[in-house]
C-alpha cells in the first residue's frame, strides 16, 4: 500500500527503507522494505534526503561494484573495531561528512526541492555501550526543516 | 567456444556509469514520479542492473569481435583462442601447433668401443634437453652395421672414434634449435664419451602460430588449392603438411623477364608454360654436414694438391654454398680449405616418382634446385701428396653446406603426376640468397644502463628473416625495431647494411647502403625483387654501445 502525503504530491518519490519515523521523540528505524502485513512505502522530502544521507553514510566505499566512489568509510572504521570510544567515532564520522557533502550535492539539481537539498549535518551526541554505538546527528536541509536522524551500529569487538 | 563473462570487480567502470545513467533515464521516461537520483531504487535495481548490463555487453562485444575477422585482425590480442579457432576451421585453416626441432648430433669416444645410446637419452646444450627417441647402437665394424639405428664408430686423426644419432629437443618453439657444432653434454654419463657436438643445424623447432599470423594465412585458406595462379600455387603448397610453415614464396612464369626456361627456341619471345618457384621455406639456410669422398686431381708446387668432389642432386637440394671443406677425421671444427671452383650443373635424369624432367638448357637455370650438382675443387693443405697419385687417391672430407631445407621435396610434390599442372613444368628453387651483415651504434645518454644486446640481435634477425620477396629492406624499418629496446632518448645510429647475393650464376653481387637496400634489377641473371630474399643471422649484427657525451645544463 503506497500512501502519499499532500504536501509531497507531484514530487518524484524514492522507496522507503528505514521505516519507523516519527513526526517527534527518539525512535529506532527499522531496516526494512515493508513492514508484515503492510505494503512498502515510499518518500520524498526531508525523509528522503535524511534516508540518502544513511545510505551514503553506511555504505562502504569501494564495496558497491557498480560505483566504487558511493559511500564513506565510516562503516568501514566500525568494522575494523576502531570505535572505542566516543572520540573515535566523532573522527570517524566528521571525515565521512565531508565525502558526504560531496557526494549528495553532486547528485542534486538546482530544480530539486529545497528540502530534499542537503545544507549540513552536525553530531548531536555519541554513546559507545557494550553492544551498540549510537550517534544522534541533526540533518539540514535548504529549507532549514530538520529531522533526527538515529543511527545504530553493532561494535565490532 | 570459451568466452568468460568477465568479473563483476573487473568491469570497465566507464561503461558501467554509462548504462546506469541510460537505465535511470529510461526508467525516469516511464515512471516520471520515481527518484532516479542516488536513494533506495539507485542502490537496489539501477545499479546491479547496470552491473549486468555492463557484463552482458561486455560478453557481446568480445564475441562479436571474436567472430569478426577484421577486428580479430585489427587486435589479435583480445581475441579469444578458441573462438578464432572455429572461425579459422570454416576457412579450412587450422592454427599451427609449435613443434620441437631435431637433427643428427656427433658423438666422439676415446676408443673403438661398441657402444649403445638408449631410447630417451638426455643430452643438455644452451639451457635445453634433447633427446634420443630411439636407441641408437655404434658398432665398430661395418659388418655389424644391420638395423637403420645402428651406427659404424668412424676412427678420427686424433684417436678418437665418431659415430651420430638423432636428437629431439624437449622445449618446442624457435628457441630449441641448435646451429651446427654447438656443444652437447649427456646428463647421465656415456662410457668413453669425449663429446657431443650438433652435426649440422637443427631443423624445425616452431612456435605455436599466433592468432596474427594464422588470419595472413585465410587468403591460402579460401584459395583453391591448385597448381594455376599463384595465389592457388601458395594455398596449395600450404595445404600441405609438410610445407605449412612456408615463409614466403615467389612465382616467375609467362612474361616475367626471369623466366628464361620459356625461351628455349629459335624464334624470338617466350613460349610459356614454364614456372619457377622460389621458396622460402626457413628462417635462415640450414648448415648441413656431409661427409664427401675427394679424388687428389693436381698435385702443387708446396707439396700439397687440389682435391675434387661433386655433389649430387640429392645430397643437398637447392643448396647455395659450401662454406667449409675440412677432413673428416678431425674433432676440430675451426677453418676451412679454400675452394679453388666450383662448377654448378645440373642432373638431367628423370626423378623417381615418375619421370617427370624439367626442361634445362643451362645450368644457370637449375641453380638452387633439386636437379642442381656441383663439382668442388679446394686446396688441401694438410695433407702432403708427394706419395699419392693423381686421379687415383682419394681423402674423406666433411664439408658445411648451406642449404634452404625443403626445396627437395616441394619440387618431387610439384612434379608429381597428381597434383602438377598438364601444361607447364615448374621447377622449385630456393630464393637467391642476399646474406646480410649489419652494424649500427647506439647511443645512449649519461646514466643509462645498456640494454639486452642478444634481444635486440634477435629481434632484428626476426623481422628480415620473417620477410618474402621484399625487394628492398630500409634501415628506419631496423631502427625502429631497434627503438622498442631504447629508453628515454637513447637512440640507434651509423646503421650500415652490407648484402651480398649469390647471383644464380655464382657471382656475387655486393650491395651496402646506410639508408635503403635495393635488390637490383638483373632479370636476364634471376636476380630481381621476384627472386632474392633476405637473410640475417643474428650472429651477424654488429652493435656498439656507447654513452653519448652531453654536457648538464
Amino acid at each position: 500500500m503506497i500512501t502519499f502525503s499532500h504536501d509531497y504530491t507531484g514530487r518524484q518519490v524514492d522507496v522507503l527503507a528505514f521505516d519507523g519515523a516519527s513526526p517527534s521523540g527518539e525512535v529506532l528505524l527499522q531496516q526494512v522494505m515493508a513492514q508484515p502485513y503492510q505494503g512498502g512505502k515510499v518518500t520524498a522530502g526531508i525523509q528522503k534526503l535524511a534516508q540518502r544521507f544513511l545510505l551514503c553514510l553506511l555504505t562502504e566505499k569501494g564495496s558497491c561494484p557498480w560505483d566504487v566512489t558511493w559511500g564513506t568509510y565510516f562503516m568501514t572504521e566500525a568494522h575494523l573495531g576502531r570505535f572505542q570510544t566516543p572520540l573515535d567515532v566523532y573522527g570517524a564520522f566528521s571525515q565521512a561528512l565531508t565525502e558526504i557533502q560531496t557526494q549528495l550535492t553532486a547528485v542534486e539539481s538546482e530544480t530539486d526541492p529545497v528540502d530534499e537539498r542537503f545544507a549540513s549535518a552536525v553530531i548531536d551526541s555519541v554513546a559507545v555501550e557494550a553492544d551498540v554505538s549510537k550517534v544522534y546527528v541533526t540533518l539540514w536541509s535548504r529549507a532549514g526543516r530538520d529531522r533526527a536522524v538515529l543511527v545504530s551500529i553493532p561494535l565490532t569487538v | 567456444m570459451v568466452i568468460n563473462l568477465t568479473e563483476l570487480s573487473e568491469l570497465d567502470a566507464t561503461l558501467v556509469a554509462q548504462r546506469r545513467s541510460l537505465l535511470a533515464q529510461y526508467l525516469q521516461e516511464a515512471m516520471p514520479t520515481l527518484d532516479m537520483k542516488r536513494g533506495v531504487i539507485y542502490s537496489l535495481m539501477i545499479g546491479p542492473a547496470a552491473m549486468f548490463s555492463a557484463q552482458s555487453e561486455a560478453f557481446w562485444t568480445e564475441l562479436a569481435h571474436s567472430r569478426s575477422l577484421s577486428v580479430i585482425g585489427e587486435n589479435p590480442a583480445e581475441a579469444d583462442e578458441a573462438t578464432v579457432d572455429e572461425i579459422l576451421s570454416n576457412y579450412l585453416v587450422e592454427r599451427l601447433a609449435g613443434s620441437t626441432s631435431h637433427g643428427n648430433v656427433t658423438i666422439v669416444l676415446d676408443e673403438l668401443s661398441s657402444t649403445t645410446i638408449a631410447a630417451f637419452t638426455q643430452f643438455q646444450a644452451q639451457g635445453l634437453y634433447f633427446i634420443t627417441q630411439t636407441a641408437f647402437a655404434a658398432r665398430e665394424t661395418a659388418g655389424s652395421v644391420l638395423a637403420a639405428t645402428d651406427r659404424l664408430l668412424i676412427p678420427l686423426s686424433d684417436g678418437t672414434y665418431a659415430f651420430t644419432v638423432e636428437l629431439y629437443a624437449s622445449a618446442i618453439g624457435e628457441g630449441s634449435r641448435l646451429k651446427k657444432n654447438a656443444i652437447l653434454t649427456p646428463v647421465l654419463p656415456i662410457s668413453h664419451f669425449v663429446k657431443a657436438y650438433a652435426a649440422e643445424d637443427f631443423v624445425g623447432g616452431y612456435d605455436a602460430e599466433t592468432i596474427a599470423a594464422s588470419i595472413a594465412r585465410l587468403l591460402p585458406g579460401l584459395t583453391a588449392r591448385s597448381f594455376s595462379g599463384r595465389a592457388h600455387m601458395a594455398a596449395a603448397l600450404r595445404g600441405q603438411a609438410a610445407f605449412e610453415r612456408v615463409i614466403a614464396d615467389s612465382i616467375v612464369g609467362f612474361g616475367d623477364g626471369e623466366m628464361l626456361r620459356d625461351r628455349h627456341t629459335i624464334f624470338p619471345g617466350a613460349m610459356g608454360g614454364r614456372v619457377d618457384w622460389y621458396i622460402r621455406t626457413a628462417a635462415l639456410p640450414q648448415s648441413l654436414g656431409l661427409t664427401k669422398i675427394a679424388t687428389l686431381m693436381e698435385k702443387t708446387e708446396d707439396g700439397y694438391g687440389l682435391w675434387q668432389f661433386s655433389l649430387g642432386r640429392d645430397e643437398a637440394p637447392g643448396f647455395y654454398d659450401i662454406p667449409q671443406v675440412w677432413p673428416s677425421d678431425s674433432g676440430d671444427h675451426l677453418g676451412t680449405y679454400t675452394i679453388t671452383s666450383e662448377t654448378r650443373s645440373f642432373d638431367g635424369t628423370t626423378l623417381a616418382n615418375d619421370g617427370f624432367l624439367p626442361d634445362f638448357d643451362i645450368s644457370l637455370e637449375a641453380a638452387y634446385s633439386r636437379f642442381q650438382t656441383a663439382t668442388v675443387v679446394f686446396k688441401d693443405t694438410n695433407t702432403p701428396t708427394s706419395a699419392l697419385t693423381e686421379n687415383v687417391s682419394t681423402q674423406e672430407y666433411a664439408i658445411t653446406v648451406r642449404v634452404m631445407p625443403l626445396i627437395g621435396e616441394i619440387q618431387d610434390y610439384g612434379s608429381a603426376r597428381k597434383y602438377r599442372s598438364v601444361a607447364a613444368d615448374l621447377v622449385a628453387k630456393a630464393p637467391v640468397p642476399c646474406f646480410l651483415t649489419l652494424s649500427f651504434t647506439l647511443q645512449l645518454l649519461p646514466g643509462q644502463a645498456s640494454p639486452d644486446v642478444t634481444q635486440i640481435q634477435n629481434a632484428l634477425a626476426a623481422y628480415v628473416n620473417a620477410t618474402g620477396f621484399i625487394g628492398r629492406l630500409p634501415a628506419s624499418k631496423l631502427t625502429d625495431i631497434v627503438q622498442e629496446f631504447l629508453v628515454g632518448d637513447a637512440y640507434a645510429e651509423a646503421v650500415d647494411m652490407l648484402g651480398r647475393i649469390r647471383r644464380p650464376d655464382g657471382s656475387i653481387k655486393l650491395l651496402r647502403s646506410t639508408e635503403t637496400l635495393i635488390v637490383p634489377d638483373e632479370p636476364s641473371r634471376m636476380v630481381t625483387a621476384r627472386t632474392v630474399t633476405f637473410f640475417l643471422d643474428p650472429n651477424d649484427i654488429a652493435v656498439t654501445v656507447q654513452t653519448a657525451e652531453i654536457p648538464e645544463v
